[in-house]
C-alpha cells in the first residue's frame, strides 16, 4: 500500500489521516487491535496540530521489514512548539487538555514514540509494530 | 452534518453512524442537549457501535455530555463500545468514568429504566 | 592443596559424615525464613536427594580439581545440580529459594570442615578456600541451569496460554475467567481482549475473574487487573475479582495499590453468589 501524506489544516483532515493510518495497517495484516491503536494515536497527534499550529502534515509509511509488520507515522508542524517537553512527556500530565496533553497517553499505544519540539518546528514520530506469526 | 435523534417514548435515542470530527462532535452535543432540554426526556441513549476510534477528546465529549443531560434532567447510558476501543481507551488511561455504559440497545434501554426508576424515587 | 595425613580429605569427610550432613543441610533449609521448599518436597525425597548430592560431591573432592569443575569426578554433582535446578524451575520455585539450597549446603560443609579440622587452623583455612571455589562454581551452574529453564518456562507458558486463556459461560450472561500463570503486559492485553470479545458474543452482564492461580501478584499484576475491570466495565458488564490471597491482598496493601473499586469475594463461591444477584437471581432449595 502507498505511502500516505495528509495535509492537517481542520478537524476533517484529522478523520482523514487516521483513516488512513487503519488501511494502512490493515493493509499490512495488523488486527483490530492494533488497528485502533494507531488510529487512535494518529488521532491524538493530528488534533494537536489543528489545536496548537493550526496546520501541520501527517505522513503514514509501511515500513515492515522480514520479521515485522510495522507502520510508521510523522506528524509535524511549524507551531508554537511544547514549551516544556519533559513535563509534557511526563506520565501523569494529562488533565487540563494544554498544549502537549495526551502525549503521555499516546505514547502507551505504540512500539515506539520520538519527539522534538521548539518553536517552529515540532516533528513526532510513532511506529506499531508487531512480529510475524 | 447532522446526527439525526430519535424520540422514543419519553427516551431520546442517538445512534452514531459515521466517523465524528472533533467539530461534528461538539455541534452534536450541543443539538443533544438542546434536544434534550425542549424535550424534557428523562433518558438519553448514545450508540456508539459504530465508532471504530475513541479518543481522548470524544472521551471527553461523551463524559461531557452526559453530565450535561443530567443537568437537564435526563440519565444518560453510552451503549455500543467496541472491545478495541475499550481497550486502546484503557491503555492510554482515558476510560470513560462516571458515564453509565451498556452492551447494547437492549442492555441500554434497562440501565435506563432502573436510572430512571431511582431518580423518581429520590 | 589439601592433602592427607591422617585426617581425612574433604572428600573422605563428605562421605563419612553425609547422613548427618543430609540431615543437618536439610534442618537449614527448614529453617530458612520464608522458603517454601519443606512444602513443595517431601522430607523423604529431598534426604534421597541430597545424599545423592553429597555421594557425588565425594567423589568430586576427590579428584582435588578445586579451581574446575569441569573434571570428569565432578560430573555426576554437576548433573544432579542442574537436574534439581530444573525441577525447582519447573515448580515454581523462586530464584532465591533455589539458592538458599545451595547456601545452606555449603554452610553444613563448613560446618562439617570446622568440627573436623578445627584444631589445625592452617588445614581449616585451606579447605574453607577450596570449599568455597568449588561450592561457587556449582552454584553458578545451579543458577544458570534454573534461570534457563525459567526462561524456556515463560516462553512455551505464553505460547501455550496465548490462545488459551479461558473463559466459560456459567449461566446465561455470566462469565467466569480463571487466571493462571504468569500474567506480563502482553497476556494481559490478550487477556483483556479475549474477556471483552466474550462478552460481545454472549451479551453478559456479569464476569467473574478468578485470581486463585496467578502465583505472583505484584503492584503490575494488578494495574492489567484492574484495567481489565474497567475495560469490561465500558462494556456494561460488572467484573466481581475472586481468589486474591491473603498474602496478596496484605502484600499489595503495603505496596499502596488501591484495590477499592475492585469489587471483590474471597472465594469463587460467594463470587458466583454475588453474580447471581447482579442478574436479579437467586438460589434456593427445591420445595421451598
Amino acid at each position: 500500500m502507498k505511502a500516505s501524506r495528509v495535509e492537517i489544516r481542520g478537524s476533517t483532515d484529522v478523520v482523514t489521516a487516521r483513516r488512513d493510518g487503519r488501511d494502512m495497517a490493515r493493509a499490512l495484516g495488523f488486527g483490530s487491535a492494533d488497528q485502533t491503536r494507531l488510529a487512535t494515536a494518529i488521532s491524538e497527534l493530528t488534533r494537536n496540530v489543528v489545536q496548537y499550529a493550526g496546520s501541520g502534515f501527517c505522513e503514514i509509511e509501511n515500513a515492515s521489514s522480514p520479521n515485522f509488520m510495522e507502520v510508521r507515522v510523522v506528524v509535524g508542524d511549524s507551531g508554537p512548539g511544547i514549551p516544556d517537553l519533559g513535563e509534557a512527556l511526563r506520565d501523569g500530565f494529562s488533565t487540563g487538555g494544554g498544549l502537549g496533553a495526551g502525549l503521555p497517553g499516546t505514547r502507551r499505544l505504540v512500539h515506539s514514540f520520538d519527539i522534538i519540539s521548539e518553536p517552529g518546528n515540532t516533528r513526532v514520530e510513532i511506529t506499531v509494530r508487531r512480529r510475524r506469526s | 452534518m447532522r446526527i439525526p435523534i430519535l424520540k422514543l417514548r419519553n427516551i431520546l435515542l442517538t445512534s452514531i453512524q459515521t466517523d465524528l470530527s472533533d467539530d461534528d462532535a461538539l455541534q452534536f452535543q450541543q443539538d443533544l442537549i438542546e434536544r434534550t432540554r425542549d424535550s424534557g426526556a428523562a433518558g438519553v441513549i448514545i450508540d456508539i457501535t459504530a465508532f471504530d476510534v475513541v479518543d481522548s477528546f470524544m472521551a471527553r465529549v461523551l463524559n461531557d455530555t452526559a453530565n450535561m443531560a443530567r443537568l437537564v434532567g435526563a440519565e444518560s447510558v453510552v451503549c455500543g463500545m467496541q472491545p478495541a476501543v475499550a481497550l486502546t481507551l484503557v491503555e492510554m488511561g482515558r476510560e470513560l468514568v462516571g458515564v453509565e455504559t451498556a452492551l447494547n440497545l437492549d442492555q441500554a434501554m434497562d440501565r435506563l429504566e432502573d436510572l430512571i426508576g431511582s431518580r423518581s424515587k429520590r | 592443596m589439601v592433602s592427607g595425613r591422617l585426617d581425612q580429605t574433604i572428600s573422605e569427610l563428605i562421605e563419612t559424615h553425609k547422613v548427618e550432613l543430609a540431615a543437618d543441610w536439610i534442618e537449614r533449609i527448614k529453617a530458612h525464613p520464608g522458603g517454601r521448599t519443606m512444602d513443595l518436597i517431601d522430607r523423604d525425597t529431598l534426604t534421597r536427594e541430597t545424599r545423592a548430592l553429597l555421594e557425588a560431591l565425594a567423589t568430586g573432592f576427590r579428584s582435588e580439581s578445586y579451581d574446575n569443575i569441569e573434571h570428569p569426578e565432578f560430573a555426576e554433582a554437576v548433573r544432579l545440580l542442574k537436574d534439581l535446578s530444573t525441577s525447582r524451575a519447573q515448580r515454581g520455585f523462586s530464584p532465591s529459594e533455589t539458592a538458599t539450597s545451595v547456601l545452606c549446603l555449603k554452610d553444613s560443609l563448613l560446618n562439617i570442615l570446622q568440627s573436623e579440622y578445627g584444631t589445625d587452623p592452617e588445614r581449616l583455612h585451606t579447605g574453607i578456600i577450596v570449599m568455597n571455589k568449588v561450592i561457587d562454581q556449582l552454584a553458578l551452574v545451579t543458577f544458570e541451569t534454573f534461570t534457563q529453564v525459567r526462561e524456556t518456562l515463560i516462553t512455551s507458558q505464553h505460547l501455550a496460554l496465548e490462545h488459551s486463556t479461558p473463559v466459560v459461560s456459567i449461566w446465561e450472561g455470566m462469565l467466569l475467567m480463571p487466571l493462571m500463570g504468569i500474567i506480563d503486559t502482553q497476556r494481559a492485553q490478550q487477556i483483556i481482549e479475549n474477556l471483552l470479545d466474550t462478552i460481545v458474543s454472549t451479551g453478559s452482564r456479569v464476569a467473574i475473574l478468578d485470581l486463585t492461580a496467578v502465583p505472583a501478584f505484584d503492584t503490575r499484576v494488578a494495574q492489567h487487573i484492574i484495567k481489565t475491570v474497567s475495560a469490561a466495565k465500558m462494556l456494561g458488564a460488572d467484573v466481581i475479582v475472586t481468589g486474591i490471597s491473603p498474602d496478596a491482598a496484605q502484600t499489595l496493601t503495603k505496596l499502596g495499590v488501591d484495590l477499592s473499586i475492585l469489587d471483590t469475594c474471597g472465594g469463587l463461591i460467594s463470587g458466583v453468589a454475588a453474580g447471581y444477584q447482579r442478574l436479579g437471581k437467586e438460589v434456593r432449595d427445591i420445595g421451598d
